[in-house]
C-alpha cells in the first residue's frame, strides 16, 4: 500500500516537475499527455483504494515514508495514514482534479502560460494529497502550507494585472495569520501528546490526559487555522478577491479542495475537538453566522464568479456548524456533494464567461438559455444541487446538518438552527436570482459555441453531483426524499425560488426599487460588512506608521545619533593625536589594534613574567 | 596521510596564501586571476568533501586535530579540530565562496586580483575562525575576517561607503575589545587553577574554569557583546543595513551568509560554556531582545524602500530566532526540548546563509542590470525575467519560512520548543515571525516582479545569463534539500548539542 500511496501522491508531483522545469521545451501536446495522464493514475489508483478503505471498511492502515528530522530523542517520522476519512478525500481531490484538467485544455487554450498553468495544478494536486494522506501534524502543515503557495501562485497567475497581485498576496497573508494559530495549535498538541503522530495521539486520547494548557486553548489555536482556509467570519476576506485567478482553480482551489481543508482538519482532529465542548460551540455559532451573513452578502454581487465564491464560504459554514456539534461525518458528507456540484457551478461559470468574451458582470448577461442550454442544465442540475432541492445531493447532505445542529444539546443551537435555516432561503434567493438573471434575463447578448471539451467535465462532475446524496445516504434515500417536500428547508427553497423569480425575473422594477431605496443598506452588504475597509484603511496604514516610526526614530534618531557622535568623537581624537594621510579606514584599524595590543600586553604581562 | 591530517590547516592557508600571492604578482591578465582563483576554489571544495568523508558524526569532541605550540608558555597553541558544530559551517563556507569566486563581478574590473584576493583571504579566516580550537587563535581569525570584509566595502562599495564601513569598525571593534579582555580574563583565572599551558586557552575546556558567579555577570557581557553586535541582534544592529546597502553584491553575501554566523556560533562556542550561569540569569534580556527583533525589525524592513536594506533588515529579523533559540534553552523545563530550541536555532543560521546570499545575489543582478536598488523603480520584472522571477519566488517563499525549503525547519523547531516556556509573550511574538516575515518578503517579491511593466528599462531586461543561473539554482537546490531532509544537518549536530546542553543543565 505504501507503493500505491506514494504514486497517487508524487504522480502529480512529477508532472508538475516536468512541465514546470521544461515548459520551454514542451508542445502543447506533450504537456497534455504527461499531465493528465499523471492525474489520471493517480485518480485511478485513488478509487481503488476508496473501494478498499471505505466500501470494504479495510481499518486504517499507517506506512511510513521516512525520517524527516530526528533531533536527539525527538523524532519526526513522515509518512501516510489512509483510512475512510482521507480515502474520500483523495478520491474527491483526484477526480475533481482531474476533471479540472480536461477543462483547462479548452479554457486556457489560448493562454501564454498553458504550460505553467499545468504545472500548477500538478502542484496542487500533489500537495492537497500529501495534506490529506499525511500521518502526521508536521506533513500535514507541509501541504497546507503547499496548497496555500499553489492557490498564491494561481490567484496571480495573470501577474501583469494589478488587482490580482493584490489578491494573491492578501490571500496569503490572511492564510498567514491562521497559520500562526495552527503552527501554535500543533506545537501545542506536541506540548500536550508529546507526539504529532495521528495515530498516537488519538490512542493516548483514551487515557487520561495531564495537560499543561488548557486543551480548549489548542483546539482554538487549530480551529483559527482552519477558519483562515475554510474562510470563515472574519478570516474569509481573501476568498471573494482569490477570484482573480483562473475560473478552473476556483473550481478546483477554491471551491472543491483546498478551502475543505479546515473542515478535514477538524474532522481529523475530531477526538480533540469533542473534549472542548466550549469551542465546539463557538465553531458552530461561526459556521452558522458565515453560512447566513456571507449568503445575504452573495446576494449582493454582480460578478458571476463572485456570487459562486460567496455561496461558497456559506457552504463553508454549513460545514463548520456540523463539525461544531460534531458531526464530522455529516461535514464531511457535505465537503464531498459540495465539492461535485460546485465545482461544476464553478466550471459552468467558466463556460459562459469564455463564451461571453470573458465577461463577468452578470448584467452584461442574459437571455443565454438558449444561446447555452447544454450549460443552461448542468447549471439549473448544479443549482438545484445547491440550493438542497430533495434528491439531489445536497439536500442530503444539507438536511443532515441542519437536522444534527437541531439535536444539538449546545444553549446557542437553536440559534444556530434558525440561522442555518435562514441561510436555506438566502441560498435558493442568490442561486436563483443568478440563474435568472443569466438565463432568463432579456439582454441582447450574443454568447459563442463552446467546445465540447469544457462542458464533458461539467457533465461528468454533475453525476455525483446529483446523486451521491442518494447513494450516500443508503437504503433510506427514498424514506428521506419524500420526507424532504415536507420540511421547514423546501418551504425556504421554494420561498427563495418564488422570490427570486418575482423579483429578478417577473418584475425586475422591484429589485430595481429595492436597491434604489435601500441604497444605504445596501453599501453593508456591497462592503461585505466593512471588514475590507478596516483593513485597507486601519490596519495596513497603522503598520506602515509604527515601522516607520520604529525605522525613522528608534534607528535613526536614537540609536544612530549616538554611534555617529562616538564616531566623531574618536576621528577627532584620533587626527589630533596624529596628523597622518592615510584614509580613515586604515587608521581606525591601526588605532585599535594598537590598543587591543597594548591592553593584551597589560594583561598578559604577569604571565610572560612568570615564565620567564 | 598527510593530506588527511591537514586538511583543517589547508583549509585556512591555501586561500590565504593565494590571495596574498595575488595581490603581489599584479599585472597578469584578468583571466589568469579568475584561473587562480577558480582553481583554489576547486581544491578548497575538493578538501571540504574528503573533510566530510573523514568526519565521523558519531564521535564526541573534536576531530583531525592539530596542534601545535606557538607561545606555549602563554598557553597560546595553533590548535584546530572540528566537530559537528563547525563541519555544517564549513561546508556552507566552502559552497558560499564557490558561488561568488564563480561569479565574475561587475565592480571591479581593474583590480580583480585584488578583489578576489580579498575574499579568497576571507574564506581562509572564516575558516580560521571556525576550526580554531584555541581562544586566542580564534579571536585572531575572528577579528582578521573583518579586515578583508572592510577593504571589499571601502574599495568597491557603494556611494557613502565611507560612512558604512566607519561605522562597522565602530561596531565590531567596540565589541572585539572586551571578548579579547574577556578570553584573556577567563584565561589568567585557568592558569590560576591550575590548568595545563595547553588548557589556558581551550575554547573546549571554557566550561571548566570556574568563575564566580558575580564576575559571571560582568564577564558575560564582555563575551556578549562582540558577538551580539556581530549577530547582530537589537540595539546593536544599526550598521548592518548600511553596511550592506554600501557593498557590492558579493560583499553583502559573505556578510549575510557567513560573517553574521561567526556571530551565533561564537555564542555558542565561547559564551555558553564560560558563563553558563549568567547566560541563564540574563536570558530573559536577551530573549526580550531576541523578539524585538523579530517583531520591531520586521516592521521596520516593511517599510524600506530600498531592496538591499530590506533584506538586511530581513537577516537581522531572522538573526534573531537564532537567539531567541539560543537563550530559550534556560527557559525551559529541565530535559524537554532545549535540544529542540537549540538545532532549531543552528538550522536558522545555515538556512539564513543559503536563504540571505542568494537573496543579495539576486538583488545584485538586477542592480547590475538597473543600476538602483529602489523598490520604486521596479515592477512586472516577472513578465521580462521569467526564469530570474521563479527562482526569486522560491526565494522568497524560503525567506517566509514556507514548509519544504530550509527556512520552515528551523523557525519551526524553535517554535515547537518555544511552546514549552509556557509563555504567552514569548509564544505570540515569536510566531508572529510567520505573519511578518511573509509579509515583507512578499511585499517585496510584488512590487519587484508582479504588475504591469513599470518602465521601459524593465522592459528591455534580459533573463539570467547561465552563470546567475547555475549559481540560483544551486542555491535552490541546497535550500530545498535542507528543507527536505533536515536530518543531514541534525546528524551531524546532533552529538556537540547533546554534549553543551549536559554541560549547561548537568
Amino acid at each position: 500500500m505504501l507503493y500505491v500511496l506514494s504514486i497517487i501522491t508524487f504522480l502529480p508531483l512529477a508532472s508538475a516537475i516536468i512541465n514546470g522545469l521544461y515548459k520551454n521545451y514542451l508542445n502543447k501536446t506533450a504537456c497534455n499527455i504527461i499531465a493528465l495522464s499523471a492525474i489520471t493514475a493517480s485518480a485511478i489508483l485513488s478509487a481503488y483504494v476508496f473501494y478498499i478503505f471505505y466500501i470494504q471498511s479495510t481499518p486504517a492502515l499507517e506506512v511510513t515514508l521516512y525520517n524527516w528530522a530526528m533531533i536527539n530523542n525527538i523524532t519526526f517520522n513522515f509518512g501516510f495514514l489512509i483510512d475512510k476519512l482521507s480515502s474520500v478525500m483523495i478520491l474527491v481531490v483526484t477526480f475533481v482534479s482531474l476533471m479540472v484538467h480536461i477543462y483547462t485544455i479548452a479554457y486556457m487554450e489560448e493562454d501564454k502560460g498553458y504550460i505553467r498553468f499545468f504545472a500548477y495544478i500538478a502542484l496542487f494536486t500533489f500537495a492537497m494529497l500529501f495534506l490529506v494522506l499525511s500521518n502526521n501534524l508536521v506533513q500535514m502543515f507541509f501541504g497546507w502550507e503547499g496548497v496555500g503557495l499553489v492557490s498564491y501562485l494561481l490567484i496571480g497567475f495573470w501577474f501583469e494585472k494589478p488587482s490580482a497581485v493584490r489578491a494573491n498576496l492578501k490571500a496569503f497573508l490572511v492564510n498567514r495569520i491562521g497559520d500562526c494559530g495552527l503552527i501554535l495549535g500543533i506545537a501545542g498538541i506536541y506540548l500536550i501528546f508529546n507526539t504529532v503522530n495521528y495515530g498516537q495521539i488519538f490512542n493516548l486520547l483514551a487515557k487520561p490526559l495531564n495537560t499543561t494548557v488548557p486543551l480548549w486553548i489548542v483546539t482554538s489555536c487549530v480551529f483559527i487555522g482552519a477558519m483562515a482556509k475554510s474562510a470563515q467570519i472574519p478570516l474569509h476576506i481573501w476568498l471573494p478577491d482569490s477570484m482573480e485567478g483562473p475560473t478552473p482553480i476556483s473550481a478546483l482551489i477554491h471551491a472543491a479542495t483546498m478551502v475543505t481543508a479546515g473542515i478535514y482538519l477538524i474532522a481529523r482532529l475530531g477526538g480533540i475537538f469533542n473534549l472542548t465542548p466550549n469551542v465546539q460551540e463557538s465553531i458552530m455559532v461561526i459556521g452558522a453566522l458565515t453560512a447566513f451573513f456571507l449568503g445575504i452578502v452573495a446576494l449582493f454581487q454582480t460578478d458571476i464568479k463572485r456570487v459562486i465564491a460567496y455561496s461558497t464560504i456559506s457552504q463553508l459554514g454549513y460545514m463548520a456548524a456540523a463539525l461544531g456539534v460534531g458531526t464530522y461525518d455529516g461535514a464531511i458528507f457535505h465537503l464531498f456533494t459540495h465539492a461535485f456540484f460546485k465545482a461544476a457551478l464553478f466550471l459552468s461559470a467558466g463556460a459562459i464567461i469564455v463564451s461571453l468574451h470573458h465577461e463577468q458582470n452578470i448584467f452584461k448577461m442574459g437571455n443565454l438559455a438558449k444561446q447555452l442550454p447544454i450549460i443552461y442544465v448542468l447549471f439549473l442540475l448544479g443549482t438545484l444541487a445547491l440550493v438542497g432541492f430533495p434528491g439531489f445531493s445536497g439536500f442530503y447532505s444539507k438536511s443532515a446538518i441542519i437536522e444534527a445542529v437541531h439535536a444539538s444539546k449546545f444553549h446557542y443551537a437553536p440559534y444556530a438552527h434558525q440561522l442555518l435555516l435562514a441561510g436555506v432561503l438566502m441560498t435558493s434567493l442568490y442561486s436563483f436570482r443568478l440563474f435568472f438573471i443569466v438565463f432568463h434575463r432579456k439582454s441582447q447578448t450574443h454568447a459563442h459555441h463552446i467546445a465540447k471539451t469544457l462542458w464533458v467535465p461539467i457533465a461528468i462532475l454533475m453525476i455525483p453531483a446529483v446523486f451521491v446524496g442518494a447513494i450516500y445516504a443508503g437504503p433510506e434515500w427514498f424514506a428521506k426524499l419524500s420526507h424532504g417536500f415536507m420540511d421547514t428547508e423546501f418551504l425556504m427553497i421554494a420561498l427563495g425560488f418564488i422570490l427570486a423569480y418575482l423579483a429578478y425575473y417577473q418584475f425586475p422594477q422591484i429589485s430595481e426599487f429595492l436597491s434604489k431605496g435601500l441604497k444605504y443598506f445596501n453599501l453593508i452588504f456591497i462592503h461585505k460588512y466593512g471588514l475590507d475597509l478596516l483593513v485597507d484603511k486601519i490596519i495596513i496604514p497603522s503598520v506602515r506608521f509604527i515601522g516607520n516610526f520604529c525605522w525613522q526614530f528608534v534607528d535613526l534618531k536614537i540609536i544612530d545619533k549616538q554611534v555617529n557622535a562616538f564616531g566623531l568623537v574618536l576621528t577627532k581624537t584620533a587626527s589630533a593625536l596624529r596628523k597622518l594621510q592615510t584614509g580613515l579606514l586604515y587608521h581606525y584599524i591601526f588605532v585599535v589594534i594598537a590598543s587591543a595590543v597594548m591592553v593584551l600586553s597589560w594583561l598578559v604581562k604577569d604571565q610572560i613574567m612568570g615564565s620567564i | 596521510m598527510l593530506v588527511e591530517q591537514h586538511i583543517l590547516s589547508a583549509l585556512i592557508w591555501l586561500p590565504i596564501l593565494a590571495g596574498l600571492f595575488m595581490v603581489l604578482f599584479t599585472g597578469s591578465s584578468k583571466w589568469s586571476y579568475r584561473g587562480i582563483s577558480l582553481s583554489v576554489t576547486a581544491i578548497l571544495i575538493a578538501l571540504t568533501i574528503l573533510l566530510y568523508l573523514n568526519f565521523n558524526p558519531m564521535l564526541k569532541g573534536m576531530q583531525l586535530v592539530e596542534s601545535y605550540p606557538w607561545f606555549s608558555e602563554i598557553g597560546l597553541f595553533y590548535s584546530l579540530g572540528v566537530d559537528g558544530l563547525s563541519l555544517p559551517f564549513i561546508i556552507l563556507t566552502t559552497f558560499i565562496f564557490a558561488l561568488v569566486v564563480y561569479k565574475i563581478p561587475h565592480v571591479a574590473q581593474e583590480d580583480l586580483n585584488k578583489y578576489m584576493a580579498c575574499f579568497l583571504i576571507m574564506q581562509g579566516t572564516i575558516n580560521g575562525a571556525f576550526l580554531a580550537t584555541n581562544s586566542i587563535l580564534f579571536y585572531i581569525f575572528f577579528e582578521a575576517t573583518m579586515i578583508p570584509l572592510f577593504l571589499v566595502i571601502g574599495l568597491w562599495g557603494g556611494e557613502n561607503r565611507r560612512y558604512a564601513t566607519i561605522k562597522f569598525i565602530l561596531y565590531t571593534f567596540a565589541g572585539s575589545l572586551f571578548l579579547l579582555i574577556g578570553l584573556l580574563y577567563l584565561g589568567s583565572l585557568a592558569k590560576a587553577q591550575g590548568l595545563n599551558n595547553s588548557d589556558v586557552f581551550n575554547l573546549l575546556n571554557l566550561a571548566q574554569i570556574k568563575v564566580p558567579q558575580d564576575f559571571q555577570k560582568i564577564l558575560f557581557w564582555f563575551l556578549f557583546v562582540a558577538f551580539a553586535i556581530k549577530v547582530p541582534m537589537l540595539p546593536v544592529h544599526t550598521w548592518l543595513p548600511d553596511a550592506h546597502v554600501q557593498a557590492p553584491t558579493a560583499g553583502s553575501v559573505i556578510l549575510a551568509a557567513l560573517t553574521l554566523k561567526l556571530g551565533g556560533y561564537g555564542l555558542l562556542r565561547v559564551v555558553l560554556p564560560a558563563t553558563p550561569m549568567a547566560a541563564a540569569y540574563f536570558a530573559n534580556i536577551i530573549i526580550w531582545l531576541s523578539l524585538g527583533a523579530i517583531v520591531y525589525v520586521a516592521l521596520i524592513a516593511l517599510v524600506q524602500t530600498n531592496m538591499k536594506k530590506l533584506i538586511a533588515y530581513s537577516s537581522i529579523s531572522h538573526m534573531g530566532f537564532v537567539t531567541l533559540g539560543i537563550f530559550l534553552m534556560f527557559k525551559l523545563p529541565p530535559n524537554t526540548t532545549q535540544a529542540l530550541s537549540l538545532n532549531g536555532a543552528i538550522m536558522v543560521m545555515l538556512s539564513h546563509g543559503l536563504v540571505s546570499s542568494a537573496m543579495f545575489f539576486g538583488v545584485g543582478i538586477l542592480y547590475d542590470k538597473m543600476h538602483t536598488k529602489e523598490i520604486k523603480d521596479f515592477g512586472g520584472v516577472a513578465a521580462t525575467m521569467p526564469k530570474f522571477a521563479s527562482l526569486m519566488m522560491l526565494f522568497s517563499l524560503a525567506n517566509c519560512g514556507l514548509p519544504g525549503t530550509s527556512g520552515f525547519v528551523g523557525e519551526f523547531a524553535v517554535i515547537m520548543a518555544n511552546m514549552h516556556t509556557l509563555n504567552i509573550w514569548y509564544i505570540v511574538l515569536a510566531t508572529l515571525t510567520l505573519l511578518l516575515g511573509a509579509s515583507y518578503s512578499l511585499l517585496l517579491y510584488k512590487n519587484v516582479f508582479f504588475g504591469p511593466v513599470h518602465s521601459q528599462a524593465v522592459a528591455q531586461l534580459q533573463d539570467i545569463t547561465w552563470q546567475d543561473k547555475f549559481i540560483l539554482t544551486a542555491l535552490a537546490l541546497g535550500i530545498i534539500f535542507l528543507g527536505i531532509f533536515p536530518n543531514s544537518v541534525f546528524k551531524l549536530i546532533g552529538n556537540p548539542t547533546a554534549t553543551l546542553i549536559s554541560t549547561l543543565f548537568n
